[in-house]
């Protein structure tokens, strides 16, 4: 289990929204000059005879982006701003996703604490002790009473630690799950032409005022809203052995507390 | 080292400890795992959440290890404690025998007890219970009883004779004619008490009763009135005629108890089999000798020279 897939598409997209940002501007110029070079206003001047104007009249359409033009270069700082904070933010989400790799790793470690628990109970296990099945009197009596703790803290640090081991994995699942949900929630416009409107051909001043400024803010609010159900589900994920550790069921919703009842074993 | 009088086979003891220092190498060994499941995860900005919600388990799990392993180490220490304790008592019994056999030719007069088992079927002192380790983390030690020896010194220090030594084995050196009596106790709690018929020294009684098992099953019970000539008394079968040889058997007792009457007239009762543990009785007879006697085991009646019996002096 290893997001190294949805990663990569992320990184990718991050290319993908630097090179736009970089070519907003560029490209505006290119439109504009390419209007103005090959259309001529559409109020002609009555001096000029007849038939000189050899320039088509610019469409509605194009004197709109003609008059807005100036006007687009004052809203695009905003809108950089936040693609360029997106682009940090998962670049950073990317740079930082080994901890998935290294959770899953760790599930390895706890197997092992787990194994050392095993072996610790195997050694106190009845049988094992002749001292614990023959001692008379009540100083036997208060052993047997101890080892049957001991006992009981063995069983449930070594739950605590299996709790543990499964943890890891499905933190390192829910983690997988992370990057494959801010990876769909990257809808975000890679053109000056994505717009509201499919039938608009020319960049608009709404594009970067409202429409593409919002889906980059939607993206990032995505990823606020999904690092939120991570930790969620890692706590969640981890809860299995909170709730052996402190002598409950295993149930990650089960908020037992410790009682009296409880093994003697409580952390330093 | 099996020795058939005691509460516990000593080898015994020491195999249950070797199973106990690998339990807690095995925890050793988890420690390291669980130290290195911890540190594997090294993320921060933006999982500090994350990080935050593993972290917070893992120690607490690693946390469970460390003080395990202390609390095994703890079984272990307590185990050792209770061997050195048996051993120590076996050497003391065995020392004992041998001097109450030495003073039975007429030497050395020496205060000892009688020594056979108090509780539970050995000839070795119970070291006491080991409490249940719930809900507190440390399965307690066993109990220290104050030993016999302290208790006959406190008994010895309120008798306050003139240290005329005699014969407690005679009939004019019986308990139920004493001039008076001290019970040198050790409750459940480990706690040492003092009753005597003497103002000033302990709880005083007007009214004290000793009954016990003697080691044949005989109930026994000796009684000292303050206020009117001592009586004999019986515990129902077997019950015995009250003379000094009664005292002698206390050393026999599986099952002392102590009745005394306070002061205000309000009734005390103790038992072994209930909170009451190292008991010494002492008292001067009506001839002002001093005697003592303890329900101090010794680890078997068949030696020389181990036959129960108080010594006076």
């Amino acid at each position: 289990m290893s997001p190294t897939e949805h990663v990569a598409a992320l990184r990718n997209v991050v290319s993908q929204i630097a090179h736009y940002r970089l070519s907003i501007q560029g490209t505006l110029d290119t439109i504009h000059a390419g209007i103005a070079a090959t259309t001529s206003p559409r109020q002609v001047s009555f001096r000029k005879p007849p038939g000189l104007d050899i320039k088509p009249a610019r469409t509605a359409e194009q004197e709109a982006f003609m008059d807005e033009y100036p006007l687009m270069f004052i809203s695009l700082a905003p809108l950089y701003s936040t693609m360029s904070a997106l682009e940090q933010r998962i670049t950073l989400l990317c740079d930082t996703s080994g901890w998935v790799d290294q959770l899953q790793g760790a599930a390895g470690d706890w197997e092992n604490v787990e194994r050392a628990l095993s072996a610790a109970s195997q050694e106190v296990f009845d049988s094992q002790l002749p001292a614990a099945r023959t001692w008379k009197g009540s100083a036997g009596l208060g052993y047997q009473t101890t080892v049957a703790a001991h006992r009981r803290s063995l069983s449930r640090v070594e739950d605590a630690a299996r709790g543990m081991r499964f943890g890891c994995s499905r933190a390192a699942g829910a983690g997988e799950s992370f990057y494959g949900v801010v990876r769909a929630g990257m809808r975000v416009p890679l053109s000056v032409y994505d717009a509201n409107h499919a039938s608009v051909t020319l960049p608009q001043l709404a594009n970067f005022t409202q429409y593409q400024h919002s889906a980059y803010q939607a993206a990032d609010a995505a990823i606020t809203a999904a690092l939120a159900t991570l930790e969620a589900n890692v706590a969640r994920s981890f809860g299995h052995s909170r709730s052996k550790r402190e002598g409950g069921t295993g149930d990650p919703d089960d908020l037992v507390s410790v009682t009296e009842t409880l093994p003697s074993w409580a952390a330093k | 080292m099996p020795t058939p009088d005691t509460e516990v086979d000593l080898a015994f003891l020491d195999i249950d400890a070797g199973h106990w220092e690998r339990a807690q190498e095995s925890l050793r060994s988890g420690q390291a795992a669980a130290r290195r499941a911890s540190d594997a995860l090294t993320v921060g900005n933006p999982f500090e959440g994350v990080a935050r919600a593993y972290h917070e388990q893992a120690n607490a799990v690693a946390g469970n290890l460390e003080t395990g392993h202390a609390r095994l180490q703890d079984v272990r220490d307590l185990l050792a404690r209770n061997k050195a304790r048996y051993l120590a008592a076996d050497s003391h019994a065995k020392k004992a025998v041998a001097s109450a056999g030495h003073r039975a030719g007429g030497s050395h007069p020496h205060p000892t007890s009688s020594i056979t088992p108090g509780h539970g079927h050995g000839g070795v002192p119970d070291p006491g219970p080991v409490a249940d380790p719930r809900p507190g983390p440390v399965p307690a030690d066993p109990t220290p009883h104050t030993p016999w020896r302290d208790l006959e010194a406190q008994v010895d220090k309120a008798l306050e004779h003139d240290r005329q030594y005699g014969d407690a084995t005679t009939p004019a050196g019986s308990f139920e004619t004493a001039q008076r009596s001290v019970i040198a106790y050790t409750a459940a709690d480990g706690s040492t008490h003092l009753v005597s018929t003497m103002p000033g020294q302990g709880d005083q009684a007007r009214e004290l009763t000793v009954s016990f098992l003697d080691r044949d099953g005989k109930a026994e019970v000796v009684t000292f009135s303050a206020t009117s000539t001592p009586g004999t008394g019986g515990a129902g079968d077997g019950a015995a005629p009250v003379d000094d040889g009664v005292m002698r058997a206390l050393g026999g007792a599986s099952q002392v108890n102590i009745r005394y009457v306070d002061s205000a007239g309000q009734v005390h009762t103790l038992s072994t089999g209930s909170g009451l543990g190292n008991v010494v009785v002492g008292y001067v007879d009506s001839q002002g000798r001093q005697h003592m006697v303890s329900n101090e085991p010794i680890p078997s009646a068949s030696q020389p020279g181990s036959a129960p019996g108080s010594v006076a002096r």
